[in-house]
């Protein structure tokens, strides 16, 4: 355990899993609240599975860009410490899974050796950023998304302002009006665009703010048709600061900002953010694009000579797997990847394919897929052949064939029935019986096991959520059937409407009554989302209610797919955000943490870290006596105003002015040397008031 | 018979905007017989008992998600079917012993929440 400390060459990053390490070893010895362990864990990748004892690890590769060197490593990883499986995520990560705690450290460093992190990965803070794996290379985009997603990146993780937020927080950057990043269903959610301003092509971005999937789906709202590149940092901040004030802390379920934006509205909204203007660490902040500018390199390898022995399906290939890029001559292959799954022994193999042919670089995709970029024409027979062996040729890359699912009832706690199973079945009956779709892009298949969505599934233009029935006293797998979905671009988008719940073993059934529909009644010119408006919600609901009968079930519906016993429910509770318990005690020692790093970032000379410290002091400290009165603390800006009214109206916390104007300073202020210390000394002060009236109450007890 | 929300309940929301008649809430969540009715100022429910309609109520349980038993009519006068249970993921949105109503009474209950 050891032999990784003299390895990590960045010492942010060594404290970092050097505390990882130690909290372990605290958690074992019984020395550490549970609770926090975890949500300390969560902002590190580590996250719980279905099989008890063991972790699935999230690896947060922004945008999904990896190159040879680091799709190495994350095998190397996999194998040593997984089980040589990769699973790509809706959101671009890597998981990999059956990781055993003790080992996440060392684990972590050897990630850290070709710049990979696990911090934030999971948990309450900003999630990886994801961008239109297109990013930078399609014909239709203003410019690369790419620079602005990676810069989005640095400037928040381990940002002072977003580590305890109430609830996870998820940016995405689409590169086109097609937004195939799904800007409607983000917390923050870009699109690139340009304007002219003064003559010139200045690079911006439509923002939309505050939507979501889930049980509870919200579409975003635009706040910005055209916002300057120079303020995407200090926006993202703004928001980031209101949501971390302002959002629900104690109902888990109504935490994410969503609804924070529904009950306020999207102008009052606005307004704090505007509010926050002083405070922010950059009033502008212009970003450096040129290392994503510069010219595309190849390394000079003899090109083998190929003989292609299937020139029809080669054709085919190229035709459903292939993306011409903007760069002249250059193009794009799309690896279809069954579930996301894929393997470390195949992982090597493409990495050394991209690194030697290609420009050493690959992007994960939204899809759960792989897209190689910068592949020159004369290379495709090669890259074709190659991949061919590595059975990475499968037609149909992001068409109806390609469908979505996220792990489900295999490895997560949350799963109600299966996913992956019925998806694997779907594929199977879209490729035999219905083949015609393995080139259609338009209509997408997705399935999530549980209402989390996080395998997409109520945006969908067909989608598949697991469920359970009842039948009597025994349980049987079912799948809630939803249509209607979809991306309509610019973002705008739909989110489908559920229809039915039939048992799981009919999903099938009900995919085929579908597309026999629409093969019998759809207009010529009528795209799929039209034909189900024009026939509406009703019509769908009874043209597959007869599948939900549950009169007539036999022995096999009450296997799910993938299995071979019966169904078992077995839902465990989510830990993304970990539920916190409030000891008044715990809270007050971590006041005393929270000055010491105020102190720790005034001395480093960061001043808005220091002061975004100072004010989670104080609205700690406030916390604890609140909890210790078992008066509500929801969120920070309940916690300010509760204060006042409980402690400081009727003097029994003595202050020289309220307590919302001494902590609102940080509102007031810019962040300078000489604000950062009077802040500091006001929290200090604040803190040893509070601590001391809270050692007389408890003596007197 | 109004729905129950059995103790299978796994927190997820889904049935909470489904739910014509606002009587769905969140486990510990304070819930008025204003919200989402027409239900104004000083009320008579059909029961008899007299209440004020803007007044917070105590939450029906602290744990799951629950139904206010005079808000709901199973739909009726909505929908075919109660939207609770057609979308919950557990199946655990189910007829409630306790509180009986015949199809009637339910369409009496919904002109009463809904002031038609």
């Amino acid at each position: 355990m050891q032999s990784f400390r003299s390895e990590i060459e960045n010492p942010i990053v060594e404290k970092d899993i050097l505390e990882l390490e130690r909290k372990i070893q605290l958690f074992k010895e019984g020395k550490i609240d549970e609770e926090r362990f975890r949500s300390l864990r969560l902002a590190r990748g580590v996250y719980g599975q279905r099989q008890f004892g063991v972790q699935m690890i999230r690896i947060k590769l922004p945008y999904g860009k990896v190159t040879s060197e680091q799709l190495h490593r994350i095998a190397n990883v996999s194998d040593e410490y997984s089980r040589g499986r990769l699973h790509i995520t809706t959101r671009q990560d890597i998981q990999i899974h059956h990781v055993s705690l003790d080992r996440t450290p060392e684990l972590w460093a050897q990630l850290e050796k070709d710049d990979i992190t696990l911090r934030e990965a999971c948990g309450n803070a900003v999630r990886n950023i994801t961008a239109s794996e297109t990013a930078g290379i399609d014909v239709n985009e203003p410019f690369d998304v790419s620079p602005y997603a990676h810069a989005t990146f640095q400037f928040f993780l381990r940002n002072t302002i977003c580590q305890e937020m109430g609830r996870k927080f998820k940016i995405s950057f689409s590169g086109t009006d097609e937004d195939t990043a799904i800007s409607f269903m983000h917390d923050l959610g870009f699109i690139a665009k340009y304007k002219l301003i003064n003559g010139q092509r200045i690079k911006g971005f439509k923002v939309l703010l505050a939507g979501g999937l889930g049980s509870q789906p919200r579409h975003a709202d635009v706040i910005y048709e055209f916002l300057e590149e120079q303020f995407l940092i200090p926006t993202i901040e703004g928001v980031l600061r209101v949501f971390d004030r302002y959002g629900e802390r104690n109902k888990r379920a109504k935490a994410r900002l969503k609804f924070l934006v529904k009950e306020m509205g999207i102008p009052a909204f606005l307004e704090l953010v505007a509010q926050e203007k002083q405070a922010l660490a950059y009033a502008t902040y212009p970003i450096d694009t040129t290392s994503f500018e510069q010219e595309i390199t190849f390394q000079e390898n003899e090109i083998p000579a190929i003989s292609i022995e299937d020139p029809e399906n080669f054709e085919a290939w190229k035709n459903t797997n292939v993306i011409k890029q903007k760069q002249v001559g250059l193009f794009a292959i799309g690896i279809k990847v069954l579930l996301g799954d894929f393997y470390t022994d195949k992982a090597r193999l493409l990495a050394d394919l991209v690194k030697k042919y290609a420009a050493n670089e690959i992007r994960l995709t939204l899809r759960q897929n792989i897209l190689i970029r910068h592949v020159k024409e004369e290379l495709l027979p090669l890259f074709y052949v190659e991949l061919a062996q590595l059975g990475f040729t499968e037609l149909g890359y992001n068409s109806t064939s390609d469908i979505t699912a996220c792990p489900g009832t295999d490895t997560c706690n949350l799963g109600i029935s299966s996913s992956t199973g019925i998806a694997v079945e779907l594929e199977r009956i879209v490729k035999e019986e219905y083949p015609e779709y393995i080139n259609n892009k338009e209509i997408a298949i997705k399935i999530s096991g549980c209402m989390n969505a996080c395998g997409q599934h109520n945006m969908a233009h067909i989608g598949f959520q697991g469920m359970s029935i009842k039948v009597g006293s025994l349980q049987a797998p079912a799948l809630q059937v939803l249509i209607g979905g979809g991306i309509l671009g610019n973002g705008k988008g739909r989110f489908s409407d559920k229809l039915v719940k039939v048992p799981s073993k009919r999903g099938p059934e009900a995919l085929r009554l579908l597309l026999n529909d629409l093969e019998d009644n759809q207009l010529e010119d009528e795209n799929f989302l039209e034909y189900y408006d024009r026939k509406g919600k009703i019509y769908f609901y009874d043209l597959l209610k007869p599948l939900s009968d549950i009169s007539n079930l036999d022995k096999s519906d009450f296997i799910d797919w993938g299995h071979d016993e019966n169904y078992v429910k077995a839902i465990g509770i989510g830990e993304c955000a970990g539920v916190v318990i409030d000891l008044i005690a715990t809270l007050l020692f971590e006041s005393e943490e929270k000055l010491t790093h105020a102190k720790e970032a005034l001395i480093a000379n960061q001043l808005s870290d220091s002061i975004y410290h100072s004010y989670t002091a104080l609205v700690n400290t406030a916390k604890a006596l609140l909890t210790s009165e078992g008066i509500k603390t929801n969120t920070q800006a309940g916690i300010i105003q509760n204060f006042d009214t409980h402690f400081v109206a009727n003097n029994t916390i003595q202050l020289s002015t309220t307590f919302a104007a001494l902590i609102y300073q940080i509102k007031e202020e810019k962040p300078s040397k000489i604000f950062a210390e009077s802040y500091l000394a006001d929290a200090a002060t604040f803190y040893k008031k509070v601590d001391v009236f809270r050692k007389n109450v408890v003596s007197h007890v | 018979m109004a729905i129950i929300i059995t103790d299978e309940c796994i927190n997820c929301g889904a049935c909470e905007p489904e739910c014509p008649n606002t009587a769905i809430y969140e486990g510990a969540a304070d819930w008025k017989y204003s919200e989402g009715t027409s239900l104004k100022g000083d009320i008579s429910l059909l029961s008899g008992s007299k209440i004020e309609a803007d007044t917070a109520q105590e939450p029906i349980s602290d744990e799951f998600y629950f139904i206010a038993p005079d808000k709901c009519t199973e739909c009726i006068g909505f929908h075919e079917e109660p939207q609770c249970a057609a979308v919950c993921p557990v199946d655990c949105c189910v007829p409630d012993d306790e509180y009986v109503e015949t199809e009637e009474e339910l369409l009496a209950k919904q002109q009463f929440l809904h002031n038609q």
